[in-house]
């Protein structure tokens, strides 16, 4: 279950007349408000050096070190405990709020028995507060006491009947309990009450088909609480490992209820990508683009998909265009990799440095840099940035593959006693039966052949593992030794995994043993072959949307009032139109307009060559020109017409050329009343 | 959530509420009121939340609350409120209860939670003993557990206190059907129409009533003169099963019946409808197709199309105007996700294939209920199995199959698909995932199954089964490709000839069916298929003539 963090701060604050409250605490209230939590702390500590007894500025102290984000628990409970001490006993509000502090704080340190007490004293004192009443039900069920989760949940929703999600929360804690039968009867109350958008329910109802060996129900209920959550799950991962193509097929199901919403397109992406289904994640982050009303917030995910099924001029080309309006480090690093596959490894770490500029002490950084200099042949400067890496990195799986790197460049240089030192560090931080591929560098640097069969062996009985790309780190390992036969089998199963980089293997020196060997370039060249196939197929299917598909289309009309009038789907909106084969645009009238805007058939994307072309009071200018994204004619559809919006109420929406000339030949035939299409 | 069942509700209480204690009628009740009777449900609300501030226990304020809130969606509120109601509304307001527990009732059974909702429909019932709905649903809802048991205590529980009610009457005659006390039921039937006065409605669908039951219990002449006098009076839903039972027990005698009728009334539809029926049942392909084309002028229904389209184009195997049909039919309705799959279906039959790709993609686009969507992946499956690209044919038989997942039955064709891409793996975990889903289902694999693991001597044995019973066109059909797979020519060319006997004309689908590839190259195939060909021209000419001229399509 998740735990869901609500800040009761800011309603404390709007809840509590500030009469009587410290000036800091008034600041730092209104520093909150902004979201400004450094400056609210500032204040807060001002408050409590000048009066050590203002408990409230204790309390919220405790409240921002307890945060995630702040993560300084220590420091949160004795805040709490300040506070607990200065407050008035009688102020229950307050004191609630803190052991509810108290509460998150033993959470997030995973001492769920004190959080849960902690809790059990906030809800004495406000028996009536649903976030309590959740955070108890949280807890307890963390704790495995799922009886009691119930019974908090049932206080919940007794307090708080629209939440209808605590149905599903109920579900899910049934069906932790192993009580089948009330977590089905649960899934489905949420689903009725909440039109089937549950997405707790669908998870539930997922894993009681998994657990009937139901696969297609469970990929269907996995699908349907993906995108109501907009999000991925974990059965998700059960399901990928066990009927992959049939979660595609029902998270393509989904996708078709609604193909026009950016979001679910979005949504689509993002399954696909935790899939590895890179191709498809591309498909969805195009349409997601033409639907976005910020398409550039697009660019940098499709430039790193593009990235990673080697497109690297396109990766390129949007990593660029991400940069006119966000210079994040992410796209720095991203054009440091693509310069990095091109074999521009001096370049990269320009790039790299720029990505310092607004990360200065993200060490990752340092490490990638450290990496480039290497295959640049600045060996020495390559282990000096490493070191720097070394010292900002505190990740245990991340110093593991800095010692590796160590160990294989002093061996390089030479220096075999550094090598060992580097490899004697890293064997320390080696667990009992540790699996971490971080590891296979360093069994291939002692030689230890028998534990990189192994490996292979524990890739293989791990489906899952295949999908992460574990063959080709274990290639590394390999080619690492120079072993031809074994680096070549890996790179082949990590090409089956569809996880493979050509790139890497053509440019990096620790592949360049391989290069002249004929089964590689075979391997190689039906990789890219494949890979070209794909490209084409994705460029085909993108291409393939404005879909003129029969040679003639035939089109209904009405005549009425000496003109014809024809059905037309404008961006899913059905509208009629006179057509009207002397008027150069397709025209609307502002009333269609605005009523397109208003119930989002149209987008601000959508408005063409003016900038201000929408009043304050959302009205639209005469004249005002605007792109139909989707127009359906008869059988056809129709992309990117052009339209002027006429501000008179009564225009007509007029048919005209704009549409027309995407055909070749145009007849109207008034016996049959059709109009009839002739492509090109 | 049924909407309008709700806002009948609401609409049933205002007559509760004008009778309600002097004390509720207080000026936020009142405004609520008149916000909820001119459709402002959130000021309704707004004044209905004042109310309760000022008096927390007044039933009637819960009792509107829950009923706007359900007619607004907000259903987790609808529940409480309903909750509450029930708790304040005093002893004497058995409608709001009734009314209240109706609700909640209604809420559960969406939530398929039965007995929750039978409990709050009991409360309901005893409330307000003489309202019908509770009775009627508990009685659905017995039927729909099989607990025939049930439907007849229901059913005497509704008729004391509704003894001259007629609804009431059917449905206990309905429940002693169930319990096959036919006699008693027939009584019932009887007793409804030796009242006088009875409304023609009410006559005719208490004779129809009687002739299901007569036929159900083996008196089919009787079942006959009923439904034909009551049939007489106004057309009402007939179950297919005294239809069944009638084409079975006396088909000729039920076919000039129908016959004499539509001569003394042509200008009734229905008799042509009955007459479509009988000649479809009868596999009078020809005969079936005229009679709908003479009903489409009064009833241009979408399913009657889709009928007749598919009989011309399966029976009688005139594509041409199947697809006349169904593009017609589009003209009339643009977003027929229904007729869209059907076009994609004759398209794909007949190597279309690019239409009927954009016709998957308009079915797709226009909502499809869950058996369209799932025929419409399938079908385009098939033609890009046709056409060897069996990637995308698994993916769509596997969208097929989440759209409507009793298609299980999909994974052998795609663990074959899988042989052909040369995935073993791959094939053997469909295969499994198959086989699980039908021990799922509780079902036995199926001889198309038994082909595909290449269990021959099952698959035979279940070929044989398969015809052994009363047999169709398309299960003549379905046995020779089963033969076919396994080596058996002769009996594939036995039940293949059958097959067109009985009317099977899909010449397209014989000619790309893969399942009947050994067969091809045989001169008795050929000769077979070439022999009913030419009989199906001839019945298409003299059909379409008829069409043409006489029923001026």
């Amino acid at each position: 279950m998740k735990k869901i963090f609500l800040t009761l701060f800011i309603t404390l604050c709007a809840q509590i007349a500030i009469a009587g409250d410290s000036y800091y605490f008034q600041r730092a209230e209104e520093a909150y408000q902004k979201k400004d939590l450094d400056l609210c702390l500032h204040y807060c500590k001002e408050g409590v050096a000048k009066d050590p007894k203002d408990g409230k500025c204790w309390a919220v102290i405790a409240e921002i070190y307890s945060k995630r984000e702040y993560a300084r628990y220590g420091e949160a409970m004795q805040a709490a405990e300040k506070a607990l001490a200065t407050l008035p006993k009688k102020d229950k509000v307050w004191v609630s709020f803190v052991h509810g502090i108290r509460g998150d704080v033993f959470y997030k340190v995973d001492n769920m028995q004190a959080s849960k007490e902690a809790y059990m004293l906030s809800l004495s004192m406000q028996p009536e507060s649903t976030t309590f009443l959740y955070d108890l039900a949280d807890v307890c069920y963390q704790l495995g006491e799922y009886d009691e989760a119930i019974t908090y949940f049932k206080r919940y929703i007794a307090l708080s009947p629209s939440s209808v999600f605590i149905y599903g929360e109920m579900a899910y804690v049934y069906y932790k309990a192993g009580n089948k039968e009330e977590a089905q009867r649960c899934s489905d109350l949420a689903n009725a009450l909440a039109s089937g958008r549950n997405c707790m329910a669908h998870r539930v109802l997922s894993r009681l088909a998994m657990d009937k060996a139901d696969y297609i129900e469970a990929c269907r209920e996995a699908a349907r609480a993906m995108f109501c959550g907009s999000t991925w799950y974990e059965e998700g991962d059960t399901l990928n490992s066990v009927c992959p193509e049939l979660l595609m097929a029902a998270i393509r199901t989904e996708v078709a209820k609604a193909q026009k919403a950016a979001e679910t397109n979005a949504t689509a992406a993002y399954c696909t990508f935790t899939m590895q289904r890179y191709w498809e994640a591309l498909y969805y982050l195009h349409r997601k683009m033409e639907q976005s009303d910020a398409p550039q917030s697009v660019y940098p995910e499709l430039a790193s998909v593009y990235e990673r099924v080697e497109a690297y001029e396109e990766a390129e080309k949007y990593y660029t265009l991400a940069l006119k309006t966000d210079s994040a480090e992410h796209i720095w690093r991203g054009l440091a990799q693509i310069a990095r596959y091109k074999g521009e490894f001096l370049k990269a770490n320009e790039y790299l440095r720029k990505a310092l500029q607004e990360s200065p002490t993200e060490g990752k950084i340092y490490y990638l840099i450290a990496r480039n200099l290497r295959e640049a042949g600045l060996k020495n400067e390559a282990l000096q940035t490493m070191d720097t890496a070394r010292v900002l990195i505190e990740e245990e799986d991340w110093q593991i593959s800095i010692l590796s790197f160590r160990a294989e460049v002093y061996r390089e240089l030479g220096e075999e006693e550094k090598a060992q030192e580097a490899i004697a560090e890293a064997q320390k931080l080696r667990k009992p039966d540790d699996k971490r591929s971080e590891f296979y560098r360093i069994d291939a640097l002692l030689g230890d052949t028998a534990a990189l069969a192994r490996h292979a062996q524990e890739i293989a009985e791990d489906k899952k593992g295949q999908r992460e790309g574990n063959w080709g780190t274990l290639a590394q390992a390999y080619a690492t030794l120079k072993d031809k036969a074994h680096t070549i089998e890996l790179i082949r199963r990590d090409q089956e995994a569809d996880n493979y980089t050509v790139r890497a293997t053509q440019i990096l020196s620790r592949y360049q043993f391989l290069k002249d060997d004929p089964e590689y370039q075979a391997l190689t060249a039906q990789y890219e072959a494949k890979r070209q196939d794909r490209l084409a197929e994705l460029q085909a299917q993108l291409g393939a949307q404005e879909t003129i598909l029969n040679k003639v289309t035939e089109l209904p009309f009405t005549p009425q009032g000496g003109v014809n009038r024809v059905q037309c789907t404008i961006n899913g909106l059905p509208l009629y139109f006179v057509f009207d084969t002397g008027a150069a645009d397709v025209s609307i009238s502002s009333v269609e307009a605005n009523f397109m805007l208003k119930n989002g058939y149209l987008t601000d994307a959508d408005f063409m060559g003016k900038q201000n072309f929408v009043t304050a009071t959302g009205e639209i200018h005469e004249g005002t020109i605007i792109n139909l994204r989707e127009v359906r004619v008869g059988d056809v559809v129709l992309r990117d017409i052009k339209a002027s919006v006429i501000k008179n109420q009564s225009a007509p929406l007029l048919l005209g050329q704009s549409c027309f000339r995407r055909f070749g030949t145009v007849e109207v035939d008034n016996e049959a009343q059709v109009i009839r299409l002739i492509a090109k | 959530m049924k909407r309008i069942l709700i806002f009948t509700a609401l609409l049933a209480l205002l007559p509760v509420r004008m009778a309600a204690d002097s004390t509720t009628e207080t000026y936020y009740m009142l405004r609520a009121i008149e916000a909820a009777k001119s459709g402002d449900d959130e000021t309704a609300i707004n004044f209905l939340s004042k109310e309760l501030d000022a008096n927390p226990t007044n039933g009637f304020a819960h009792m509107w609350t829950a009923l706007i809130c359900a007619q607004t969606d907000r259903l987790g509120w609808a529940m409480q409120y309903a909750e509450s109601a029930l708790k304040y509304l005093p002893k004497s307001a058995k409608d709001g209860r009734a009314n209240m527990n109706i609700l909640l009732a209604e809420i559960y059974v969406d939530a398929k939670d039965t007995a929750k909702a039978i409990s709050y429909l009991e409360q309901a019932a005893k409330e307000q003993p003489k309202l019908i709905s509770p009775y009627r649903t508990l009685i659905r809802l017995s039927q729909k557990k099989g607990d025939k048991e049930g439907m007849l205590r229901y059913a005497q529980m509704g008729l004391k206190q509704l003894p001259k009610d007629i609804d009431m009457q059917l449905l206990m005659a309905k429940s002693l059907a169930a319990n096959k006390r036919y006699d008693e039921a027939i009584g019932y039937c009887d007793k409804v129409l030796a009242k006088k006065d009875l409304e023609p409605k009410d006559r005719s669908r208490t004779l129809t009533n009687r002739a299901s039951l007569k036929a159900e219990n083996g008196q089919p002449r009787e079942a006959l003169a009923d439904l034909m006098a009551g049939t007489r009076i106004d057309i009402w839903d007939i179950s297919e099963d005294i239809l069944e039972q009638l084409y079975d027990t006396i088909p000729n005698e039920l076919r000039d019946s129908l016959l004499a009728a539509h001569e003394q009334e042509p200008e009734k539809a229905f008799w042509k409808i009955y007459l479509y029926d009988y000649y479809r049942h009868n596999n009078e392909f020809s005969k079936a197709v005229e009679a709908g084309f003479s009903m489409l002028p009064q009833l241009a229904n979408e399913h009657i199309v889709h009928y007749i389209a598919s009989l011309l184009e399966s029976y009688i195997g005139d594509v041409e105007l199947a697809e006349k049909m169904l593009l017609k039919q589009l003209r009339t309705d643009s977003t027929s996700a229904a007729t869209y799959v059907r076009l994609e279906g004759l398209y794909a039959e007949t190597g279309r294939y690019k239409e009927a790709f954009a016709m998957t993609e308009k079915a797709l686009s226009f909502n499809p209920d869950n058996s369209d969507k799932a025929a419409a992946y399938q079908l385009r499956g098939r033609i890009y199995e046709i056409q060897h690209e069996y990637q995308k044919a698994i993916d769509d038989f596997m969208a097929g199959m989440i759209s409507d997942p009793r298609d299980y039955g999909y994974w052998f064709r795609i663990g074959k698909l899988y042989g052909m891409l040369n995935e073993p793996e791959k094939q053997a975990e469909a295969f499994e995932q198959g086989k699980k889903a039908y021990a799922a289902h509780g079902a036995e694999l199926s001889a198309e199954a038994y082909v595909t693991l290449g269990d021959s001597a099952k698959a035979y044995e279940l070929a044989q089964k398969m015809i052994q019973k009363e047999t169709s066109a398309e299960d003549h059909y379905n046995a020779a490709c089963v033969y076919a797979q396994i080596g058996h020519p002769a009996e594939a060319l036995e039940h293949l000839r059958k097959a067109m006997e009985y009317g099977f004309r899909h010449f397209y689908h014989i000619a790309w069916d893969m399942d009947l590839d050994s067969l091809r190259g045989m001169k008795e195939f050929d000769e077979m298929v070439n022999e009913y060909k030419q009989i199906a021209e001839q019945e298409k000419q003299a059909l379409r003539s008829k069409i043409d001229t006489e029923l001026n399509y």
